[in-house]
This record gives C-alpha cells, structure tokens and sequence, in this order.
C-alpha cells in the first residue's frame, strides 16, 4: 500500500506543479518582468515540462515497450518541428 | 420525363458513355452473381477478416482503378499523338480532368494500395503469424480505401472530376477558380481512403513488432517485411500531413476560410503540406517494392542477399531522409537561397543509400545460378528502369537546372521512370512470385515473358522520348503543342508505346484468366524449384485460414534455405497441435465504409442532412463495435492435424 | 474481494497491441496538431482588417478553462489509479467527473467562439481567424470525441465491471485524454499567450 500511496502524492504534486507553471505563465505575459524578446522561449518552456509530466507520469510512456512509445512521440514531433520551422519562415 | 431526356441531351458524348457502361456493367454483375447463386460467396468476401482474403481485394480493386486511370493514360496520349489534334472531348477543361484524375488514382488507389494489398498477404506469412494484429481494422481500413475511391472515380460522371492537377496547387483549387463540386471530391475522398491507409500502417507496425514467431529478431526479418515497417512508419506520419492539408482545403471550399487564399492568405502552405506529404510517398510506394526486389533476387539467384545489414540501414536512411527533402518540388516558387541550398543537398545525399541498394542487388546476382522467370525479370527491368529514373532524379534535384526543367515533360518522364519502373514493376513482379501462394496455382510463364516484353519495351517507348520533349520545351499539364516544333513524332512514337504498354496488361490479365481456369495446382509448399528461403514457402499454397499449424522454430534470417542446405524438407515446428482461435468475421466495416460514403457526398454537395445522417452512421457503427463481444470461433484440433499431415490429399 | 492485480489486467496480449497500436495514433495526432500549428504560425500576422490575437483574446477567461482542462486530466489520471487497484465505484466517479470537465471546458470554449463572431471576428474575416478556428475547432472535436467514447466506456464498466476487456479500453481513453490536454497546453502557451506578448 506504501507505493501505491507514493504514488498518489506523486500525481497531486505534478498537477499542483502544472497549475503553477501555468499561473506563472499568465503572470509573465500581463505584467512586463521578464523582456519580450526572451519570453516566449521562457513560456515555450514551461510548455514542455509540463508535456514531459504528463507523458512520463500521466501517460506512462517509460513504461513497457517504451522504447516503441517514444519512437513514435518523438518521430511525431521531429516532423511536426520540421514543419512548424518552414511554415513559419514563410512570414518573411 | 422531357426534363430527364433534357438533361441528358445536355451531357457531352464520354460521360453518356461512361454511364451507359456503368449500368451495363452493374446489370451483368448483378446477372451473373444471381445466375451463380454467388452472393453469399461474394458476401463471404466482403464480411472477410482474413488477411489474405483482404490482401487479395485490397490487389483486385487497386487493379480496376489501374485500368480506369490506364484507359485515362491512353485516351491523354491520343489527344496528344499529333500536334494541334482535336481527339473527341478532350480539350482544354476535360483534359485537365484526365490529367488530375489520372495522376491521383494512380498514387493514391493505384500505387499505395496495390503494395499494401500484396504485404498484407505476405508479411505476417514472412514472420509466422496466424494474422495480423487486428484483423478487425484491416478490414476497415480496405472499406475505408474502397469508399474514397468510389468517390474520386465516381467524380467523373456526378459533378465533374478534380482538374487541378493530382498536386492540387492553390489557388487554382479554390472555390473562385473552380467553383462546382469538382475540387471537393479531391480532399474529402482522399481523406476518406487516408484514414484507411493510416489505420492501415498502424495495423503493420503493430502485427510486425509484436507478432513476430519465437526467434524471428528484427534482423532476421526478410527484407519485404523490413521495408513494410519502415514504409508504414512513413505512412503513419506522412499521411497525417496529408489529412491536415485535406483538411485545409476543405475548409477553404466548404466553410469559406482565406487562409490559402493569394490575396488574405499564401497559396504556399498548401505546396508545403502537401510535399512534405508527397515526397515520403514517393518512398512509400518504392520501399516496398524494394523489399520485393530484394526478396525476387535472392531467391532467383539461390544466393544469399548481399549486404543485409546495409539493406536494412538504407531502407532506414532514405525513409529518414525522406522527409528532409520535399522542398525540391518547390524550388521554383521563390523561397530563400539558402533554404533551396540545403534541400538540393538532402536531395543528392538520398542516392547514397538508394545506390548501395543497387550494388547490393548487382552482387547478390553475381556468381549466383540465376533463374530468368517472369518475377526475376521484372527485377532486372527494374534496375535498369530505376537507375535511369534516379539520374534524371539528381538532375532535376540541382535548383538552376530545376529552373529549366520544372513543370515540362522532362519532370513527367522522371516520375514514370521512378514510379512505374519501382512500384509496378515491383507490383507485378511481387504478383508473379507470389501468386501460387495465394492461389494454388503458377502464372504461366509463357504469357508471362510476353508480358513482360510488351510492357517493357512498351514502357520505354512511351517515357524514353518525354524527356527529349521536355527538354525541348514542351510543358506538362497542356492538351496540344503546335505544329513544325519537331515535337510531333516524339508524341507519335510515345502514343505508340502506350498502346504496347496496353496490350502487356491485356496479356497479363489473359494470363490471370487461363492460368485460374486452365492451370494446375501446384501442391507444394514451396513451387520455386526449391529456391524458397523464408517462412512463406514452409507452408501449403495456398496456406489454410490459420497459416500455421504450429510455430516455426526460426534460428536464423533465411529458415527455410538452411533447412534445405541441411538436406531437409521442411523447417521444424514446434509444440502440440492444438485448437486455432479465428477471428470472426464482421460486416461493420463494410457498413461503416458506406456510411462513409454517404456522409462524404453529403459533403461534398453540402447537403447537410445527408453528411450528418452519414456521419451519425460512422459513429453508429463505431459504438456498436465498442460493445460488441469480440469472441472469434475456434477450428478444432483435429481439423488442424488432417490439415496439416495431409491425409486425405 | 480481491481486487485484480494491474498485471493481470493488461497482460492479454492483445490488450497490449492496442495500447502500443495507439500511441502509434499518437504520433500521428502529433503530426496533425504540428501542422495545424505551423498553419496558424504562418498566418498569425495576416489579420486583414479583422482584430488581431492581441485584441481578440481576454486571458483571463482563458485561464479558467486551462484549469479546467488540467484538473481534468488529473482526475482521469486518478481514474486510471483506481482501475488499476480494481475499484469499480471510485474509477466511475473521476471518469465521470473527468467527462464532466470536459463537457464544462467546450461550454467554455463555445461561449468564447460566439463572443468573437458577434464581435465580427468570423472564420472568413482573415487568415489568422481562419487557422485560429480550424486549430482551436479540431481541438475541440477532439474534446467532444473524447466525451463521448469515455461515456460509451462508463456504460460498459458499469454493464461488465473492471475485466481483462474493459480496463485496458478505459487506459486507452485516459491516453487520448492526457494527449488532449497536452495539445491543450501548446494551444494555451503558442496560441493564446504569445499572442499577447
Ligand atoms: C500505363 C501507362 C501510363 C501512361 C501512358 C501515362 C501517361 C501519362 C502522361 C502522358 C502524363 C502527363 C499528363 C500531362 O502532364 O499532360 C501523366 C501524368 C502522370 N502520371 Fe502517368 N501514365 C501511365 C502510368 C502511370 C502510373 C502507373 C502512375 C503511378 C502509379 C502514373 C502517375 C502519373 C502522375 C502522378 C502524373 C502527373 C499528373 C499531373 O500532372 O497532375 N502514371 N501520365
Ligand atoms: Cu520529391
């Protein structure tokens, strides 16, 4: 029962964290703390971490097979990056 | 009544035709099935979650839509034989949609399917599996494939076909350029089939990782399955682009969006989605036909295939590198230096790994003892074929060359050097080799070298002098060029190759006829004058419902080569035989694929209702297969063992 | 009773294709949201006359449906918990309560929509709206999909209790639904907050 309860704690702290992450995101952009040139790569990265917990503890994606699970999330994302760049360069 | 007539008056001469041969050939199939007490066969058919039995409607519909866009290739040469010709209809607006149709049946209902029909028999045979990993999907993903194809082939006769082209260039397909439901039978039917295609490839990955027999580790998959899964890695990603820019266009047709729009928006994204889509298709419909070349030269060489390990890296390099390259279809359109720079690189660097395929191929037949039956011919052809279209390839990958090239008749000869020359040649070669597995019965051979023949020589003759016209300037996508060019004879001698080309498919369809109704069965597991090497030849042609009756043991990449160098019959096969569990066949993908149907011409006429009452059938048929208890049937025992011994034979 | 152990529940071999075979689906929603928002980027500043992100978006409407979008991702995170310690009540509850949410956020998502049309911000007006509601639109099916199959699935555990064929198809679902939330959180940061800055 232990680690189950670990468990448990485990996912409260993460959403507790996700809802922070996004709080502070909303904070940054109203108020002008940080220079808008850096925050977007700020807020981008709040972004991933909280993919990465909702992947890694949400979703299991570690788990059994994960080798296969992260092949397929990271080929996704490889093309959709790929594609997200040159579409983006046709602002210029 | 009048008003009926009326319209009909109103209709040019090809689409009365085409109708009246509609009716005449649905009367004579309904006859015929009636007369043959058939349709519980043909039900059985349908209903069906074998994947042989899938594999093989998969190859025989994918072959009538290659006659239908055939029949449109020779009727686009004949307008085209003789300069400033006027042949019947064909000008202007219905040669466009020749053209369109002709290219987007042949990728999408011709190319991409003939190959995942063929591996969808041959690839859980080549891994010992009894079926694939979800039996019930594939089925669907054949529904869904057949749906959006009668829907882009039926575009002809109900609204007029697409006729921007098989690329479907913005803004041209826009709404305000070509108004009327044409266009829109484009994305929403490809959409449909794409669907089917992704579920497809999900079903071949799956089934590949996980089903493989005990010892069968991923290097020592042959390499027709090897280039299946990496074909549907492609698949899975390059089609969700494609959807995307379906997607897209379909917004912008139906629900009034500016996003590709010239003036609100940029036509470009739609050249950009749809490449980065299109060029990985290129190597979704040439990959496997490599696994098949592979597989055809080895076994007519009785050798070994050269370079395995490299193979396989290769197979892996190109189909990453294929997606790193598409912007080479765009180098004209204006994008940065730079940008063009580094996809004219990622270009050339793609004919190294294509090239160490050709010299493993090349010394995988030297010193071998090689067997010229019609399958290792196609091989041979192939290579030649291939290797011309990959020069004319690095050609046009070199951007001011480009410039020249781009949009001519140069661009048309390269893609059928590649396409034909890779995945129709792969197809029929793959179709020979195979065919008394999943028949019981040799193609005759005869027929065969005559095929080959007339379609090769036939080949050439048609493409070879496209690229004189090309580079003599005559542009792609045009209904006529003018006299006293010197291009009139080129066209002449290419409408001639067409028709040679015809007469190779009438022979191989003769072939089919008198090899089904004329031949003998061959009874043996292994009818390649015992060159076979891996599993699919270990059991009978055609092999039973369950495949294998037992497990093969597999210890090494080619079993059934090793068992005939150690003077065996057969591979071993493990454990006791016991009862085989089957799934069971199901009519909800037929039904859901015609909901499809229906909610797409819904769409695509924007009759609301009917698109909801379609859809409302999909979602249907989605949660009666939610609830629906999955249990199969079970073949006793004692059938697997009479089977399997042969007694009774 | 005793409560069936996870492994048991996930070991049938065909539950395990279906869970790899959909995070193959995965990948492939991940390209489909990739080019979605390489359309939206490439547009973002083609406004034409319309209102642009800057004056469109209210944030603080905004943040409450991201909350509710990630609390309901952690109560179908719970859900899975329970199912995996065979609690038939308690799995029920966070799936409902997580379809709940879910219901609550396209309320939310819907109001804002018709809030932007009367304010003449249509899907026609620009190429920016355009991609905006295309992006956001296939989001939201997604929500309403989701609903709807979880709620399919709440019948069947209720009809059959937690059992080797109904689990894995409630993990399965979680999947979808986390994924949901983690184009959600893109959507919140690429869409709504940079828009801002
Ligand atoms: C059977 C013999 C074939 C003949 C005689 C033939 C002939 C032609 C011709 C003349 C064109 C150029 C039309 C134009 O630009 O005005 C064309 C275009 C094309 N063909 Fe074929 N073709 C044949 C088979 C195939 C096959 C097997 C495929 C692919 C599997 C294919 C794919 C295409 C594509 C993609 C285009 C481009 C269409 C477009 O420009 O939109 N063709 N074909
Ligand atoms: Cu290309």
């Amino acid at each position: 029962m232990k680690k189950e309860n670990d468990h448990l704690t485990k996912l409260s702290i993460m959403f507790v964290t996700m809802i922070i992450l996004t709080l502070i995101a909303f904070y940054l952009v109203s108020s002008d703390w940080i220079s808008t040139n850096v925050l977007p790569y700020v807020l981008l990265f709040f972004a991933v971490i909280q993919v990465v917990i909702q992947l890694v503890l949400f979703m299991d994606i570690k788990e059994k097979e994960g080798r296969y699970r992260i092949t397929s999330v990271v080929g996704g994302g490889f093309i959709a990056l790929l594609t997200i760049f040159f579409l983006a360069l046709l602002k210029m | 009544m009048d008003s009926i007539l009326q319209y009909f008056r109103t209709l040019p001469s090809d689409i009365i035709l085409a109708d009246i041969s509609l009716v005449i050939i649905t009367i004579a199939s309904t006859f015929l099935l009636t007369k043959y007490k058939k349709w519980n066969w043909l039900w059985s058919w349908i209903t069906s979650t074998d994947h042989k039995k899938i594999g093989i409607m998969y190859l025989f519909v994918s072959f009538l839509f290659f006659l239908r866009a055939g029949l449109e290739a020779l009727l686009i040469r004949m307008q085209l034989a003789f300069p400033e010709n006027e042949f019947w209809v064909f000008q202007g607006e219905r040669f466009n949609q020749l053209t369109s149709t002709h290219g987007t049946v042949m990728i999408f209902l011709v190319a991409t399917p003939l190959l995942i029909g063929l591996m969808n028999v041959i690839v859980p045979l080549q891994i010992g599996a009894r079926d694939v990993a979800f039996p019930f999907m594939n089925s669907l993903s054949l529904w869904l494939f057949i749906s959006g194809g009668i829907l882009i082939n039926v575009s002809f006769i109900a609204g007029g076909s697409p006729n921007a082209g098989w690329t479907t260039y913005a803004p041209l397909s826009l709404k305000e350029f070509t108004p009327g439901p044409s266009n829109t039978y484009y994305p929403i039917g490809l959409q449909v089939a794409g669907l089917g295609t992704i579920m497809g490839a999900i079903n071949f990955i799956v089934t590949i990782i996980k089903m493989r027999a005990p010892g069968m580790k991923f290097m020592r998959m042959p390499l027709s399955t090897w280039s299946m899964l990496i074909t549907s890695v492609l698949i899975v990603y390059a089609f969700s682009a494609l959807a995307v820019a379906l997607l897209l266009l379909t917004f912008e047709r139906l629900f009034g969006t500016v996003i590709l729009s010239s003036s609100a928006g940029n036509p470009l994204i739609w050249q950009h989605l749809f490449w980065i889509f299109g060029h990985p298709e290129v190597y979704i419909i040439a990959l496997p036909a490599f696994g098949i070349f592979s597989d055809v030269i080895s076994t007519f060489s009785k050798k070994k295939l050269f370079g395995y390990t490299s193979m396989v890296f290769a197979i892996i390099l190109i189909g990453f590198l294929g997606f790193m390259v598409w912007v080479h279809h765009m180098f004209t359109v204006g994008l940065n230096a730079n940008i063009n720079v580094f996809f004219a690189l990622t270009t050339m660097l793609i004919a190294i790994p294509t090239g160490i395929k050709i010299f493993n191929w090349l010394f995988t037949m030297r010193g071998g003892s090689i067997r010229f039956d019609t399958p290792m011919l196609y091989a041979l052809g192939f290579i030649v074929t291939f290797v011309m279209g990959g020069v004319t390839g690095v050609m046009l990958g070199s951007v001011p060359a480009d410039y020249q090239y781009h949009d001519s008749y140069f661009v048309v000869a390269h893609l059928h050097y590649v396409i034909i020359g890779a995945t129709i040649f792969g197809v029929l070669s793959g179709v020979y080799y195979w065919w008394p597995k999943m028949f019981g019965k040799m193609l005759n051979e005869k027929l065969g070298k005559w095929n080959f023949w007339t379609f090769v020589i036939g080949f050439h003759f048609t493409f070879f002098p496209m690229h004189i016209m090309g580079l003599m300037g005559m542009p792609r996508r045009v209904f006529t060029y003018p006299e006293g060019e010197g291009l009139g004879w080129l066209n002449f001698v290419s409408t001639c190759g067409a028709f040679l080309m015809g007469i190779g498919v009438f022979i191989f369809m003769l072939n089919i006829y008198i090899t089904t109704r004329y031949g003998k069965s061959v009874q043996l597991n292994d009818p390649w004058m015992k060159r076979g090497r891996t599993l699919e030849w270990t059991i009978p042609s055609p092999p039973p419902p369950y495949n294998f009756a037992r497990t093969p043991i597999v210890t090494s990449g080619e079993p059934l080569w090793n068992a005939y160098e150690n003077r065996k019959e057969n591979i071993e096969f493990e454990g006791e035989y016991e009862d085989i569990h089957m799934p069971s066949s199901s009519s909800l993908p037929f039904f859901m694929g015609m909901a499809f149907l229906i909610a797409s011409f819904g769409f695509v006429f924007q009759i609301w209702w009917l698109a909801t009452l379609g859809m409302l059938g999909v979602f249907m048929t989605m949660a009666i297969r939610s609830f629906q208890n999955k249990n199969g049937y079970s073949i006793p025992k004692k059938n697997v063992i009479y089977h399997d011994k042969g007694v009774g034979y | 009773m005793q409560a069936p152990a996870e492994e048991k529940l996930f070991s049938d071999k065909q539950a395990q294709m279906n869970i790899l075979a959909f995070w193959f689906l995965i990948g492939a929603e991940v390209v489909v949201f990739g080019c979605l928002f390489g359309i939206y980027v490439s547009v973002q500043e083609l406004t034409a006359n319309g209102p642009g992100p800057k004056e469109l978006f209210n944030l603080s409407e905004i943040i409450i449906s991201t909350i509710v979008l990630l609390s309901s991702s952690f109560t179908c995170a719970l859900g899975v918990y329970t199912l995996k310690l065979g609690k038939k009540r308690m799995t029920f509850i966070w799936f409902l309560l997580t379809i709940s949410l879910g219901i609550g956020f396209v309320f939310l998502e819907v109001i804002e929509f018709v809030a932007y049309v009367g304010e003449g911000a249509t899907i026609s007006t620009s190429a920016f709206l355009g991609a905006f509601y295309m992006l956001l639109g296939t989001h939201g099916a997604h929500v309403i999909f989701g609903v709807v199959w979880i709620s399919m699935l709440l019948i069947q555990l209720v009809l059959f209790g937690i059992t080797k064929d109904t689990a894995p198809k409630l993990f399965i679902a979680s999947l979808y639904w986390h994924f949901i939330d983690v184009i959600w959180v893109f959507i919140f940061t690429v869409v709504y907050l940079l828009g801002k800055v």
